[in-house]
């Protein structure tokens, strides 16, 4: 069953159909929340309010519109929320710190895999890098849908998509050895 | 003779229409706050002013088993904000006027602003732009965005369904995570005739693919 | 993008496949979160329509599709008087004739019964009950109300009181909850 389908059922009250979209878009939820907030316990806060706001918001969801895009817009505004109010909560960590802290996620150093690394150096993006980064690569989003999501005009991602790529190339040529 | 007859009628209905009220009252409260309650409601008379929205009020307070003194100090409130809408909205404001601008100087709007919207607008029904303005207000807009807002809109000439548009757009932008300040301002200038403020930042998430 | 991805871009795709595959298992948090779905669509606004009295409400629901596409806000929608099934539910002593047909209308599939109160019936729980009108999960009832501002609310198995999401909000909140208003344009100024 298409999104639309699944939407067009759940704005009648069906939730079995809004359940099947939270299946469906929890993990990419959960990414784009775990890298924009570098932080398990706040990214599924997030990922939980997101899901609550949009169910709430679903009688005005415009069918003409992506319910991808729609739902990750939602996310990215409760990200950019909640990083606010923790930056206000805790300055006692620095970005360097925050990288780390991921990074590191309590394992010895032998044991860390592919995925730890490069989210540590994902991680250690400014957060307007990152986020642009982690939509555009690893949710594979197009500059358009980036646009609707972010606020942020097509010319304005483009360069932070590459002034990312410029800060990691050398963090993942080490990593990759090339 | 036909004129006391008429004003006898109006006496007797208006009799009958007090002893309906105080029935609705005298079965949903107790003995102490039915007697401050009915004294606030006859003040409320005694002035002109919109008797119902307070005995509303109170039945609301009632079937929600509220305690009977908030019961009589939301009654209170109100009547006085019924006043100050009034004094604000002007003699001529119709009751549904009043109503709707009380409601806006409890969300802590000053009447000086009531005054203003007024002024802009003399002749026509301020009920719709004053239940946009309270409903800005309840979600979030700041006093003076959400005020300067509808200031511009009544001055601009906007219909009741540009308000409602614009009460609609805010909502919509603000469950898609845009600053209830921001929508406003941004919604605010689609309605036609109205100048374009200082530059805000743009709406996150309320654009179209 | 991996298809078309030049040399130069390789270290960030694969370093996006290495997010993407990483493993995380959220089956126990989507089974939580859709546990709390289910109870929250339990209740779920429609909003309300204004009726027209040229096509009988018993025999035509025609509204009930267009209530869940409409906002709570009955202004400028055109006038009607209301029809025979309509229950006039004003308290005002004018005699009806400027009154309109609205329907509002509610989806709680859970619910055992909704009932709409407001300032028009004494917030009275038992005078307005909807019906399950689609003979699941919608509830509707269609009252004349009279021109002015009206606050009202849904209740919920006698219990829980619900503003219409989709309406505008009162501002008052006398005992704790916002209710929602609907207003019913006047002859007099607009």
């Amino acid at each position: 069953m298409t999104d639309e389908d699944l939407v067009g059922r759940a704005v009648v009250g069906d939730s079995d159909a809004y359940a099947t979209l939270v299946e469906r878009y929890y993990g990419s939820c959960a990414r784009i929340a775990r890298r924009m907030l570098r932080d398990d316990a706040d990214a599924q806060d997030v990922v939980q309010s997101t899901f609550l706001r949009a169910q709430r918001a679903l009688a005005q969801f415009d069918r003409g519109r992506v319910f991808r895009v729609w739902l990750f817009a939602i996310l990215v505004n409760q990200c950019r929320t909640a990083s606010t109010s923790r930056r206000r909560r805790e300055r006692r960590f620095s970005d360097d710190d925050m990288a780390l802290r991921s990074a590191a996620d309590g394992r010895p150093a032998g044991a860390i895999d592919e995925s730890h690394v490069v989210a540590a150096a994902v991680d250690s993006l400014e957060p307007l890098l990152r986020e642009a980064f982690v939509l555009k690569y690893v949710e594979e989003l197009e500059y358009s849908e980036m646009a609707v999501i972010t606020g942020a005009g097509v010319s304005a991602l483009k360069m932070r998509v590459k002034r990312a790529c410029e800060a990691l190339r050398p963090k993942l040529e080490a990593i990759y050895h090339e | 003779m036909r004129i006391s007859i008429i004003v006898g009628c109006a006496v007797l209905l208006a009799g009958q229409r007090a002893h309906a009220q105080d029935a609705r009252l005298r079965s949903a409260l107790d003995p102490e706050t039915l007697a401050k309650v009915t004294r606030l409601t006859d003040s409320a008379r005694a002035e002109s002013l919109p008797i119902e929205p307070l005995v509303g009020v109170a039945l609301e307070g009632a079937q929600r088993h509220a305690a009977g003194p908030r019961i009589t100090r939301a009654v209170q409130d109100y009547l006085v904000a019924l006043r100050g809408a009034r004094a604000a909205l002007g003699a001529e404001a119709s009751p549904p006027e009043i109503v709707s601008g009380a409601g806006v100087l409890l969300a802590g709007i000053p009447g000086s602003v009531l005054k203003q919207i007024r002024s802009s607008q003399p002749h026509r029904s301020l009920t719709v732009p004053l239940v946009v303005l309270a409903d800005l207000l309840a979600r979030g807009v700041p006093k003076d965005t959400a005020s300067h807002a509808i200031e511009a809109a009544t001055r601009a000439n906007a219909r009741d369904e540009d308000f409602t548009a614009l009460r609609r757009q805010v909502e919509q932008d603000i469950v898609a995570g845009a600053s209830p300040a921001t929508a406003t301002m941004l919604r605010v200038r689609n309605i036609n005739g109205v100048p374009a403020a200082e530059p805000v930042a743009p709406l996150p998430a309320v654009r179209r693919p | 993008m991996s298809d078309s991805a030049d040399d130069s871009e390789r270290p960030f795709v694969r370093a996006a496949a290495a997010l993407r595959g990483a493993p995380a298992d959220h089956s126990a948090e989507i089974f939580a979160l859709q546990q709390r779905i289910r109870a929250e669509s339990q209740t779920h606004a429609l909003g309300v329509v204004e009726l027209s009295t040229r096509r009988p409400l018993a025999r035509h629901p025609w509204w009930l599709g267009i209530a869940a596409a409409v906002v709570a806000f009955a202004i400028g929608i055109g006038v009607g008087r209301g029809s025979d099934r309509t229950a006039r539910a004003g308290n005002s002593a004018a005699n009806g004739q400027n009154d309109r047909a609205i329907a509002f209308a509610f989806v709680a599939p859970g619910a055992h019964n909704v009932s709409l109160v407001g300032d028009f019936n004494g917030w009275d729980a038992h005078a307005t009950p909807l019906e399950r009108a689609d003979g699941r999960t919608t509830w509707s009832v269609a009252v004349r109300l009279p021109p002015g501002r009206h606050v009202y609310a849904f209740v919920i198995d006698g219990v829980t009181w619900m503003a219409d999401p989709q309406g505008p909000l009162a501002p008052e909140q006398w005992f704790g909850q916002r209710n929602s208003v609907i207003v019913i344009p006047e002859d007099r100024r607009s």
